[in-house]
């Protein structure tokens, strides 16, 4: 693994290094990176810096390139030009490095992708046991741990086409921690959910970002941005046009498309 | 499949209703109102259908029981069983099918135990089939081998079959009180008893330690896998002994029996049809799912490989294979090939299915959506590891049925071995009909004997099929 040089001197961090939280040291870097979906440029040379234990939030218009941008960072999407960097460790087309990447950067899907040929607790077993070889019985305690955090052991033994969707997105977050990641992407975890059911997975994420994990999620939840969120980023069109605190959004933004958004979904 | 029924607005009845829901619970009497005598056309269909039914029940019947001429059945059954096989080794098959019997029994017995302890730790009771519903589902082989009894005409076959039913009982019971741990050695066990079904009727030839060997060498993989990656290795390490050790002493009882057997070359009759299906539905299928996985491989070279044979074999038909590797191969391969007739029709067999398996596995593969794969990936499982435990077991169970469906065109299409001359079960009848007695005699009946066999094992595949989907189904939306 390339390991590089502590990162925080080199933090020429693009923001005010004040509205970093914890340690000011980098977890995801990405310098300049371009992404064509054929002549059609989705990512227009973002260049974007997490800190440990930070919470990001992404918020932009349909197709302004929020999902692409995340899951760049796990590489379910390659990138055409620029530097992604996660945990010291670059983006290549090494599928070894990839994997150690991807394993220690747990995602969440606004459809839940759960197993559904699995039981709860394999779901969640999976990569406990076939990434970091734990033994069956490790990984279920572990699983069972994990799902009292999440507030729901007692579905463990049953299928995700038994459960409701607020449950079906807290066993897909279980399934993430389960992987001790370092960073987790959240992929608008809420829009596929009931009313009902959006707070009770908010409040899971509001209690993960509360133990310092670092979060990087794609909302529209103006509410958890304003409550947990570092900061956050507005995207348009490929771009990241404005980055800055909560307040700083809901109070005055200086764009005019920022503006022009956030009067419309407040 | 939760049968919930489609609503046209404005109807007060479903006008589409989905499996199970198709039979609602009504009273005998009120669901034949409802269902048969509901409107004036309706009562005419029926009506006109019963008739019809009625009609081609009673000519049936008629030719059944009373005009039908079964003796060439009656008198030929053992040749339409197993065909010419010397008649002083017959014995072996007997212990062939006492032995299967038993086999099936404790595999069968094995899978419930397993199913139970599942069942017990998610905290569901597990509830057995009560016997009439395992009767009732295998009724169409069951009234096969009634049929036989009624037809024989003497005691051997009733014993037979009294005793291996017995046997697979008794094995099943064991199997289902075995504690969850030695699942492993059961499974074992029934690979040795199946392989030992099959040794006592070919004997060694010299090759026979392949046949305890190869469950053997998968066993041995399965379990070193299993204490490479997961479990505590002492104890794994033990049962690996002790899974050799069953299939040591498998090995050494068999190698004290008589060696000698009768070669699958000579198996002929219904013998022959369901060796002939099931050694080509075993091979075809691990082939069909590589095939399937190579054609979309990222490597090119692969992808065009299986794309072509796959194309090729496609276009053929399955008898020309079948002559092709009987008599025409050695043109190709330039060499006198010590293959006998039957492994190269059980290797046409197989090519053939395994193109269609194939096929079929990779619709399976493409209905998985992408989203699982990159679930799967985002954990960091390996290509391999999302391949085997994401995509595969969705792909798989998702074309059950069709799979199903070709490895019954297989079964039937076992009877094409009567064109390379084979005596399968279709040219057992034209032996009958050889002999003096019988020529020109009963030919109708003898053929609707073998469509009779044909139908009720097809029948029971199918609706294994079924039931099996509809069990994998279980808490899928
Ligand atoms: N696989 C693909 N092939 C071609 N174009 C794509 C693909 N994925 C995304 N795009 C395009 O890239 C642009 C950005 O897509 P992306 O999904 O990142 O947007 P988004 O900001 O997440 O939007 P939304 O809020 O609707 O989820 C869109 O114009 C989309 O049409
Ligand atoms: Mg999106």
């Amino acid at each position: 693994m390339e390991k590089r040089p502590d990162s925080h001197q080199t933090a020429e961090v693009f923001l005010d290094a004040t509205e970093m939280r914890g340690t000011g040291e980098l977890i995801i870097e990405l310098e300049g990176v371009d992404k064509y979906f054929g002549d059609f440029q989705a990512l227009k040379g973002i260049n974007m810096k997490v800190a440990r234990q930070e919470v990001v939030v992404v918020i932009g218009p349909s197709g302004s390139g929020k999902s692409t941008l995340i899951r760049c960072i796990n590489r379910l999407e390659t990138h055409d030009r620029g530097r992604i960097v996660v945990d010291n460790t670059e983006l290549t087309d090494d599928i070894r490095r990839i994997q150690e990447v991807r394993a220690e950067t747990g995602m969440v899907f606004q459809q839940f992708n759960l197993f559904p040929h699995l039981t709860v607790i394999d779901n969640i077993t999976l990569g406990p046991r076939h990434v970091r070889n734990m033994p069956k019985k490790a990984a279920e305690d572990l699983a069972m741990e994990i799902l009292t955090r999440v507030k729901i052991p007692e579905q463990a033994h049953k299928f995700p086409g038994q459960l409701s969707g607020g449950q079906q997105q807290r066993v897909a977050i279980a399934r993430s921690l389960a992987m001790n990641p370092k960073v987790m992407l959240f992929d608008e975890p809420t829009s596929a959910l009931d009313p009902e059911m959006i707070k009770e997975v908010l409040d899971v994420m509001k209690e993960l970002a509360r133990s310092g994990m670092t979060m990087l999620v794609i909302t529209h939840e103006m509410g958890f941005a304003r409550e947990v969120a570092d900061r956050v980023v507005f995207m348009a069109d490929g771009e990241i046009v404005e980055v800055g605190t909560p307040e700083h959004f809901f109070r005055n933004p200086k764009e005019e498309r920022t503006r022009l958004f956030i009067s419309q979904i407040l | 499949m939760t049968g919930r029924p489609f609503m046209e607005p404005g109807l007060e009845e479903p006008i589409l209703v989905i499996d199970e829901g198709r039979r609602d619970k009504l009273p005998p009497g009120k669901w034949v109102r409802r269902h048969l005598f509901n409107s004036w056309h309706n009562t005419l269909v029926t009506v006109l259908l019963v008739l019809l039914l009625g009609y081609a029940a009673y000519r049936f019947g008629l030719f059944l029981f009373v005009n039908g001429r079964w003796s060439p059945v009656r008198r030929n059954l053992t040749l339409f069983m197993v065909g010419r096989y010397p008649r002083e080794e017959l014995w072996r098959i007997v212990a062939q099918v006492v032995i299967w019997s038993g086999t099936i029994g404790l595999a069968w017995g094995v899978a419930i135990a397993g199913a139970s302890f599942r069942a017990s730790q998610t905290g569901v009771a597990y509830r057995e089939d009560p016997l009439l519903t395992k009767v009732r589902r295998y009724w169409g082989l069951l009234g096969l081998l009634l049929l036989l009894l009624l037809l024989t005409e003497s005691f051997g076959p009733l014993i037979l079959a009294l005793v291996a039913i017995g046997v697979g009982a008794l094995l099943q019971v064991i199997g289902k009180r075995v504690p969850g741990q030695y699942a492993d050695l059961m499974w074992a066990a029934v690979g040795v008893l199946a392989v030992g079904g099959y040794q006592i009727v070919s004997g060694f030839h010299g090759r026979g330690w392949i046949w305890m060997a190869t469950p053997l060498a998968l066993g041995a993989v399965r379990l070193v896998g299993r204490i490479a990656w997961t479990d505590p290795r002492r104890e794994r390490l033990m049962q690996l002994g002790v899974v050799a050790g069953v299939f040591g002493i498998g090995y050494v009882a068999y190698s004290m029996l008589d060696l000698e057997g009768v070669g699958w070359d000579h198996w002929e009759g219904l013998h022959l049809n369901l060796i002939v299906a099931t050694v080509a539905i075993v091979l075809a299928f691990p082939l069909g799912l590589l095939l399937a996985l190579a054609r979309r491989s990222s490597l090119p070279a692969l992808r065009v490989m299986a794309t072509s044979y796959i194309e090729l074999i496609r276009g053929v038909p399955l008898i020309s294979l079948l002559l092709m590797a009987q008599f025409f191969i050695g043109f190709f391969l330039n060499t006198t090939t010590p293959l006998s007739a039957l492994t190269r029709a059980i290797a046409a067999f197989t090519l053939f299915t395994a193109a269609y398996i194939a096929e079929i596995v990779r619709g399976g593969l493409q209905s998985v959506p992408k989203g699982q794969i990159e679930a799967g990936q985002s954990v960091g499982l390996s290509p391999f590891r999302v391949t085997r435990s994401i995509v595969l077991p969705q792909a798989l169970r998702a074309v059950i049925p069709a799979m199903v469906g070709q490895f019954i065109a297989l079964f039937k299409d076992t009877s094409l071995l009567s064109i390379i001359g084979m005596a399968e079960i279709l040219q057992v009848r034209a032996l009958v009909h050889a002999q003096a007695e019988f020529r020109g005699f009963g030919i109708a009946e003898t053929l609707v004997f073998v469509m009779l066999a044909f139908w009720a094992f097809s029948f029971t595949m199918s609706r294994e099929s079924q039931r099996l989907e509809r069990k994998l189904g279980i808490g899928e939306r």
